[in-house]
């Protein structure tokens, strides 16, 4: 099976992935004891100069608008032929905006975090499982191993609040929130275009903006990378010290290779469980972003799925949970498809 | 004394487990010369792997060396640092081991492996690296030689992978080459074609091998000179032909006796009682006594030395007591 019928397959399974997981998150939505249309038209009791019959009107408007006094089915169905043939994932029921737009101005924030996150956690993480697993049981790998168990153990939320208590109010060394500094963005402003603004100073040539946008990510970077990094520094240790005792890698230190091979051929080989836990979090931290995002002040969808679930904009619920499952979908197949590449003996979509 | 190329000198270790001390080998002593193939037999645990592993300077972490040394062109394998090791291993001294699939790394092709230890010794390029591992390969007679350098390591049958193993081995033309159980793991028919091949090439190149097997048919076929080891012990050593024809030591006797033979048939298959000993408290004296049918009372005190029992045969047994050599 080519690469390209491989792909073709798996998005076609991702179709009935998102048919079924919508449809979960569908009767989860309707089977709650609320009018899913108030949010949208607004409790008449807070706003006590509407007539009452007005109010009523504008619910009933509201209901008709989404079609929420059609049988459940026909809802449903309406969804999916509006998802898949309009790509249209409906309008939010508290900022009245379409869900698409509202979600893809917010993805490049969280995107950008989640990414310079994971860079973090990867270097630093097979870093620290190298440097484990070479000095097996000594001190430096009881060091090791007590910061990467931290990483695992201390919620993103409260890593969060600590770094920014430390460095931020405490030392002042980085900013305690934003993705950059408004006064400055005044003296070097900068468009939009990606939404990533790490690309956008750096394609407009904004170098102190650049400079200040990557200040900014530091410590919520961090605060992400935590987690994944515990756990990419601990697969990364146990699978190479598995490796190590490999037939291979005997052979090839009876071969007189020198140790930079032998570390090339070892660890090319404990990729693999390293390579899926980095995808499996990357994907995660896609909805794990909602403390840190909040904490920093971010502005990103986790922070905005945060609040749709607070409010129970079904809508944008709804469409986060067909954002999210893509996202790991395409993460998962991204991962599959690199340890084909890595190792030969994978074969992508054969039947073992 | 020159004509010696590797050299076990009273040879003990100890390996330290979570369960104790185990007291692996007692006093390994054999010697190999130039150009010969040296037989190690001997049963799974017997010591044999451990001992080629020491001689490649392969250390386990937990072993403890209590006394001896290895001797190799007149230098202490166990005195050298790793550096010195690696400029030795792969070019003076090379192994191939049982499991060929699983020596060649699974995720690298096989061009690619073979260029890394060639180019880890040999002061060339890439281009003529390559070269030379397809010129290897053909003196390995591998089959469609080019098709093997572009493949990785689980398309290739046991026996090419073991080629492909011997190939590497012998790309900086060692002095020595150490094959321990090369061919176990192997179908006959192709046991045969890789004996063939590391006798062709162990004359072609003058090298001299240490073979390690548990199979005395083998050692028959191929070695000079043998060493049989048993529990950690070489208890016979001396000519193929003399050891395997006319054995001395009760534990080689016993394993000539239990070789299946058309006059046996219809009888129950002799064998050995009782099992490999305990490292952890392995028994005083001879370790064999506890098994021998010999046994004696100074076997349980005291560990016999090697004796010359005939024309270029020793053993290390209380039975032959005799002159020393």
């Amino acid at each position: 099976m080519s690469i390209r019928d491989y792909i073709i397959r798996r998005i076609i399974l991702t179709v009935f992935i998102i048919i079924g997981i919508t449809f979960i998150t569908f009767i989860l939505m309707h089977a709650l004891p609320v009018d899913l249309a108030a949010m949208y038209a607004g409790n008449p009791r807070d706003n006590p100069a509407t007539e009452i019959n007005e109010a009523e009107m504008m619910l009933k408007a509201a209901r008709e608008k989404f079609g929420l006094d059609k049988p459940l089915w026909v809802q449903y169905g309406y969804y999916l032929y509006n998802l898949f043939l309009k790509f249209d994932m409906g309008i939010s029921m508290r900022t009245h905006k379409p869900v698409g737009e509202e979600i893809a101005n917010r993805l490049p924030a969280t995107l950008e975090l989640i990414i310079v996150s994971i860079v973090i956690a990867l270097v630093a993480g097979v870093a620290v499982g190298v440097i484990s697993a070479k000095k097996q049981n000594k001190f430096t790998d009881h060091l090791m191993r007590i910061i990467s168990i931290s990483g695992v153990s201390l919620p993103a939320f409260w890593l969060a609040i600590l770094l920014q208590f430390i460095f931020g109010s405490v030392l002042g060394w980085f900013p305690i929130s934003g993705r950059y500094d408004p006064q400055l963005f005044h003296q070097h402003p900068f468009n939009t275009i990606t939404g990533f603004y790490l690309i956008d100073t750096l394609i407009q040539g904004n170098f102190t903006m650049f400079g200040d946008v990557a200040w900014h990510l530091v410590l919520p970077a961090i605060a992400m990378a935590s987690y994944p990094f515990g756990a990419i520094a601990r697969m990364t240790r146990a699978t190479l010290l598995e490796v190590m005792d490999e037939q291979y890698i005997n052979a090839a230190r009876a071969m007189g290779l020198p140790k930079k091979i032998i570390t090339k051929y070892a660890l090319k080989n404990a990729l693999g469980p390293t390579l899926t836990i980095t995808g499996l979090n990357f994907a995660y931290m896609l909805t794990g972003a909602f403390y840190v995002e909040w904490i920093f002040g971010w502005g990103g969808i986790g922070w905005f799925a945060g609040m749709a679930l607070l409010n129970l904009d079904y809508t944008v619920i709804m469409g986060m949970v067909v954002v999210v499952s893509l996202f790991y979908v395409i993460v998962n197949l991204v991962v599959d498809i690199i340890q084909a590449y890595i190792d030969p003996r994978i074969s992508l979509g054969e039947k073992a | 004394m020159e004509d010696v190329i590797l050299s076990v000198e009273n040879l003990t270790v100890d390996f330290y487990t979570y369960e104790g001390v185990l007291h692996v080998l007692d006093d390994v002593n054999f010697k190999i010369k130039r150009g010969e193939i040296f037989g190690l037999v001997g049963e799974s645990g017997c010591g044999k792997s451990v001992t080629s592993r020491l001689i490649m300077g392969l250390v386990a972490n937990n072993a403890n060396i209590r006394s001896g040394r290895i001797l190799f062109n007149g230098k202490d394998v166990l005195k050298m640092s790793e550096s010195e090791l690696n400029r030795i291993r792969g070019k003076e001294i090379s192994m191939i081991f049982q499991n060929p699939i699983g020596s060649l790394n699974p995720v690298f092709k096989v061009k690619d492996q073979m260029i890394n230890v060639i180019m880890n010794h040999q002061e060339v390029d890439k281009d003529t690296a390559l070269d030379k591992a397809l010129k290897l390969l053909k003196l390995v007679n591998m089959p469609d030689p080019e098709r093997v350098l572009e493949s990785y390591p689980f398309e290739l049958s046991g026996g090419m992978a073991q080629r492909v193993m011997i190939a590497m081995a012998i790309s900086s033309k060692p002095k020595l080459l150490i094959a321990d159980e090369p061919t176990t793991a192997l179908d006959v028919t192709i046991q045969a074609q890789i004996l063939k091949l590391i006798k062709e090439l162990q004359e072609k190149l003058g090298m001299s091998v240490l073979f390690i097997t548990h199979d005395l048919g083998v050692v028959a076929q191929l070695c000079d000179r043998i060493g049989v080891m048993y529990a950690g012990s070489v208890v016979a050593y001396g000519s193929t032909y003399n050891i395997l024809k006319n054995p001395k030591h009760p534990y080689t006797m016993g394993l000539m006796g239990a070789i299946p033979r058309p006059e046996h048939k219809g009888k129950p298959l002799p064998s050995i009682k009782g099992s490999v000993p305990n490292y952890l408290d392995p028994p005083k004296g001879c370790r064999f006594h506890p098994r021998c049918q010999y046994a004696m009372e100074i076997c349980k005190k005291e560990k016999p030395r090697m004796v010359k029992v005939g024309e270029n045969h020793y053993v290390a047994c209380w039975l032959h007591g005799g002159e020393e050599d």
